[in-house]
């Protein structure tokens, strides 16, 4: 029989071992030296044989950070195995340090007696497994977060659109959002205990992990681990780890984050922050940042707090978008308080306006002003007072919420529907005086115009909306037709200056500044258009009369008395000396107007001549009477003394001296009779036909009889007219007679007449001196003599005045033609045929 | 001697009755114009001027305001004689001694006249 050789230990050893798949070793001593190690484990070392005999610090170096020569060290002294699954490894193999996992088992050999003498070490290497595994598993979680996250977005978003849509929402939208920070931070919680429990599941989380993880060691907080969104958060890099916290985060100091890290570590009892600000560096500067947190204390195997580990979400975001939102609540507060309050003056209001509204109808019912409230685009009468009604002649029955152009139909066609119109469209107040109103009698239908001052304003509701037109309506018609009276007689007054060429001044007493009329001007030899201060008035009065003038103006000025004065002026311009007479008085001023002194001033230039002729002639008529008079009155006396003595021979003169001066009393007589009846239109004519020749040629035998004078008559000698002869003849000597009273040197006079369509003309030529074209023009009138200094040419002056008469009573024409120097032509002209 | 008497009146009628009521006690010079008074009157003299006012070429008021206001003859009493109604206007135009108004009765003339010059 075969009997197999019963094999050595140490080749057993090398069967086992060396031809072992997996890697295989042993390991001697509390230095772990190597005694046995296969090809495969030394591949997995990345080593050759040569490490055998070393110790296992000695101959992978690389290991003495990792736990392996404890645990065998530990299995060597406890002689407990160890046996575990997928630990990590860090090898350098092919020159590099990588990362394995292995399965292994550290088995204590042991003698008879139980002492451990060899520890046998095999492994596996399930590095591929592994890895594959993590990364499944990475890639799940990564999954779950970003779905977590994508769900959490569109949560937010919604929210966030939710949150800016209406307030109530909004507020909906923030609890919901608590309840999703809520929710969120219990999740983060969860998961945060959850990676708690696995150290290698936390190594990975960390780095990438959405929310904020950092894990602090010891109670002065050395920051063990700190992933990304924490380095962000704080605004730090790598380089803080492993530096406590307050110096790794200085900013932190004086917040209250590092007294509650420390609580934590003190009390053990985790720390539920929510929406926190910190005050942390951010690119440069320090900004406020809000999280959401725990803190939560890591404790080692005997329960004892090692390291705290804080989770953090940051919600800056929502929290400044929920402060913002919490702003705008509280100004929406604010702004609803408010819209409260308005709310109840509004309330208070529109009682009082009720109120109003009844006590406006009151007051206008009792006003004494003529007042209507005019509603809508109808216009419609809604309220109206007493005073109206009575202007208008209705009753409120007949008006009363009727539309006024019903009441009135015959306003449509005048100015005031479009004004109502205007007040209730653009709100315009209006107002005119006297505007002219044209109403038609409701009975006979005859248009009443009256005249009216209006004030139309609009009236709103309580929104503010316009409504109505109140119409105050004053009947100013008796004021406009007295002002139209005394228009009326202003004009007629202006009229009657105007026509009688008045002018008129006005004197402000107070100033004492002249207003003169255009005719004034004229008067006082001014343009009209110019200035006439009263300085330069004055001035223009002749000096004789000028200080009586002056002083009696300022009296009238001061004192109040009236001023009716004749006085003579020269002209400004045209120098020529005008009399004038100025009336006028001080009107004392009352509230309307302002005290004045004003009158008129009338050009009498015309008149004085006249009167000056007047006197003139009166002196004159004195003096041609009382001549003869002297001379018959002296004649009588003289005969008186000789009335015993008729011989002498004296006697007979003074009987001749008599004789003639009755004879020129009684043609001076005559003349003043005939001046008498010519002014009285009693001149009457005794009409016959009559040889005009041969009564020429026997008229004026009293100057034939003188030698000195020739009278020379030519014309026809057979023209026969129907006039009054004698009065022809009264005219033809007077004629005569002046031509040898102003031409006494001339020895000629020649008489002409002639026939002409109807007419007959008969001229007196004289060869005397001629009369200056300026007097031509008065000749003809009563009194006037060419020369009023002296008595020349005797006689009253009234012979040309009285032919003048006698020849246009006869409807014929009288005038002269003159040449100074050259002798004039007196001549008349007569209708044939009595007309 | 008889006195002198110059009289300036146009009317020949009445000069010619002073001349007649005059004639027995005074020399009557007679002018019917200012022009021939003024150069006709003597200047040394006339004892007295009797003067009308309305004359041809002027008028004895003007010549009374000459004769007073020269020298020679200022001393010369002057009556005036006016058919003029306003013997108080004739008064203030000039400064004769005396005013008589015509028609005037010849003895009052007389004795006026004797009065001035027997002052």
């Amino acid at each position: 029989m075969y009997r197999p050789t019963r094999l050595e230990n140490t080749d057993l050893l090398n069967i086992l071992c060396l031809h072992a798949e997996h890697p295989v070793a042993v390991y001697t001593g509390e230095e772990i030296r190597i005694e046995l190690a296969n090809p495969a484990m030394l591949a997995a070392w990345g080593k050759s044989g040569s490490v055998v005999g070393l110790t296992l610090s000695e101959a992978l170096p690389e290991i003495s950070n990792q736990p392996f020569v404890g645990m065998l060290q530990e299995v060597w002294n406890t002689g407990v195995d160890n046996i575990g699954k997928a630990i990590a490894a860090e090898l350098i193999v092919d020159g590099k340090l990588q990362l394995y996992y292995f399965d292994y088992s550290y088995i204590a050999v042991k003698d008879a007696q139980g002492t451990v003498y060899a520890i046998y070490h095999t492994a596996k290497d399930v590095t591929r497994e592994v890895l594959d595994q993590k990364e499944l598993q990475v890639a799940r979680e990564r999954e779950e977060l970003l779905e977590r996250e994508q769900t959490m977005n569109e949560e937010l978003a919604a929210a966030n659109e939710e949150l800016h849509a209406t307030n109530e929402e909004l507020y909906i939208t923030q609890e919901s959002l608590n309840a999703l920070n809520q929710e969120l931070e219990t999740r983060v919680a969860m998961r945060t205990e959850a990676l708690s429990h696995s150290e290698s599941r936390l190594r990975y989380l960390l780095s990438d992990a959405p929310v904020a993880i950092a894990v602090f060691q010891g109670r002065e907080l050395i920051i063990e681990s700190a992933n990304n969104e924490v380095l962000e958060a704080w605004g730090k890099s790598e380089d803080i780890i492993g530096l406590p916290l307050h110096i790794a985060v200085p900013e932190l100091i004086g917040q209250e984050f590092l007294q509650i890290l420390d609580n934590v570590y003190a009390s053990g009892e985790a720390y539920y922050g929510n929406e926190m600000k910190a005050l942390l560096e951010q690119q440069g500067k320090i900004e406020e940042v809000y999280f959401n947190f725990v803190y939560k204390p890591l404790r080692d195997d005997s329960e004892k707090v090692n390291g705290i580990m804080i989770t953090a979400s940051i919600v800056t975001e929502q929290v400044l978008s929920r402060n913002k939102i919490q702003l705008l609540n509280e100004e929406l507060l604010a702004i609803n308080e408010e819209l409260n309050k308005s709310q109840e003056l509004l309330l208070a209001s529109n009682l009082d306006l009720k109120a109003s509204e009844n006590r406006l109808t009151d007051i206008l019912s009792n006003l004494h002003a003529p007042v209507v409230v005019l509603t809508g685009s109808e216009h419609i009468v809604s309220t109206v007072n007493q005073a109206l009604l009575k202007f208008w002649n209705r009753t409120k029955e007949e008006v009363l919420n009727r539309p006024m152009l019903e009441v009135f139909p015959e306003l449509k066609n005048q100015v005031f529907p479009s004004l109502w119109k205007e007040v209730l469209e653009k709100g315009s107040m209006l107002q005119k005086r006297e505007q002219k109103v044209i109403f038609k009698n409701k009975v006979t239908g005859e248009d009443r115009v009256v005249y009216v001052d209006y004030f139309y304003q609009p009236m709103t509701d309580l929104s503010g909306s316009i409504i109505a037109v109140l119409a105050t309506v004053l009947d100013v018609t008796e004021k406009v037709r007295s002002r139209k009276i005394v228009e009326e007689a202003e004009a007629k007054l202006r009229l009657a200056i105007e026509s009688s060429e008045l002018g008129t001044w006005f004197i402000d007493a107070e100033s004492n500044v002249l207003t003169a009329s255009e005719r004034l001007k004229e008067i006082f030899g001014f343009y009209s258009d110019e200035e006439m201060p009263l300085e330069a008035a004055l001035e223009q009065i002749t000096p004789e009369f000028r200080e009586t003038v002056t002083r009696e103006l300022h009296e009238a000025l001061t004192t109040g008395g009236n001023i009716d004065m004749e006085y003579s002026i020269k002209g400004y311009r045209d120098g020529d000396i005008r009399w004038v007479r100025s009336t006028g008085k001080l009107y004392h001023g009352d509230i309307f107007t302002k005290a004045n002194f004003s009158g008129t001033v009338q050009d009498i230039t015309r008149k004085k001549l006249e009167e000056q002729r007047k006197d003139d002639f009166l002196s004159i008529a004195s003096h041609e009477l009382k001549t003869p008079i002297t001379t018959l009155k002296g004649s009588l006396q003289l005969l008186n003394r000789y009335r015993d003595n008729m011989q002498h021979p004296m006697v007979i003169k003074l009987i001749d001296h008599a004789n003639t001066s009755v004879t020129k009393i009684t043609g001076l007589i005559d003349d003043l009779l005939n001046t008498t009846r010519t002014k009285e239109g009693q001149l009457h004519l005794n009409y016959k036909s009559f040889n005009l020749y041969e009564m020429l040629e026997t008229c004026c035998s009293h100057i034939r009889m003188r030698e000195k004078y020739r009278l020379i008559l030519q014309g026809s000698k057979d023209i026969f007219i129907e006039a009054d002869e004698a009065r022809i003849e009264q005219v033809v000597v007077n004629f005569v007679n002046n031509a040898v009273k102003y031409a006494p040197d001339q020895r000629e006079i020649h008489i002409s007449v002639e026939k002409t369509e109807g007419k007959v003309q008969v001229s007196v030529k004289d060869f005397g001196p001629g009369i200056p074209a300026d007097k031509i023009p008065y000749i003809f009138d009563r009194y006037y003599r060419a020369d009023y200094s002296g008595v020349q040419y005797s006689g009253l002056g009234l012979g040309l005045y009285i032919s003048a008469e006698i020849i246009k009573k006869h409807r014929g024409e009288i005038g002269v033609n003159s040449e100074l120097g050259a002798g004039s032509t007196f001549w008349f002209t007569l209708p044939v045929q009595k007309v | 001697m008889n006195k002198n008497i110059c009289v300036l009146e146009d009317s020949e009628e009445i000069l010619e009755l002073i001349q007649m009521v005059l004639e027995q006690d005074y020399n009557v010079h007679g002018f019917p114009t200012v022009s021939e008074f003024m150069t006709g009157h003597p200047e040394t003299g006339p004892d007295l001027f009797l003067l009308d006012v309305m004359l041809p070429d002027g008028n004895g008021i003007e010549v009374c305001n000459t004769l007073k206001n020269n020298e020679a003859s200022k001393h010369i009493p002057v009556i005036i004689m006016t058919a003029n109604a306003n013997m108080e206007r004739m008064k203030g135009l000039c400064s004769a001694d005396d005013f008589i108004s015509k028609p005037f009765d010849i003895d009052d003339l007389i004795s006026r006249i004797d009065v001035q010059v027997h002052h």
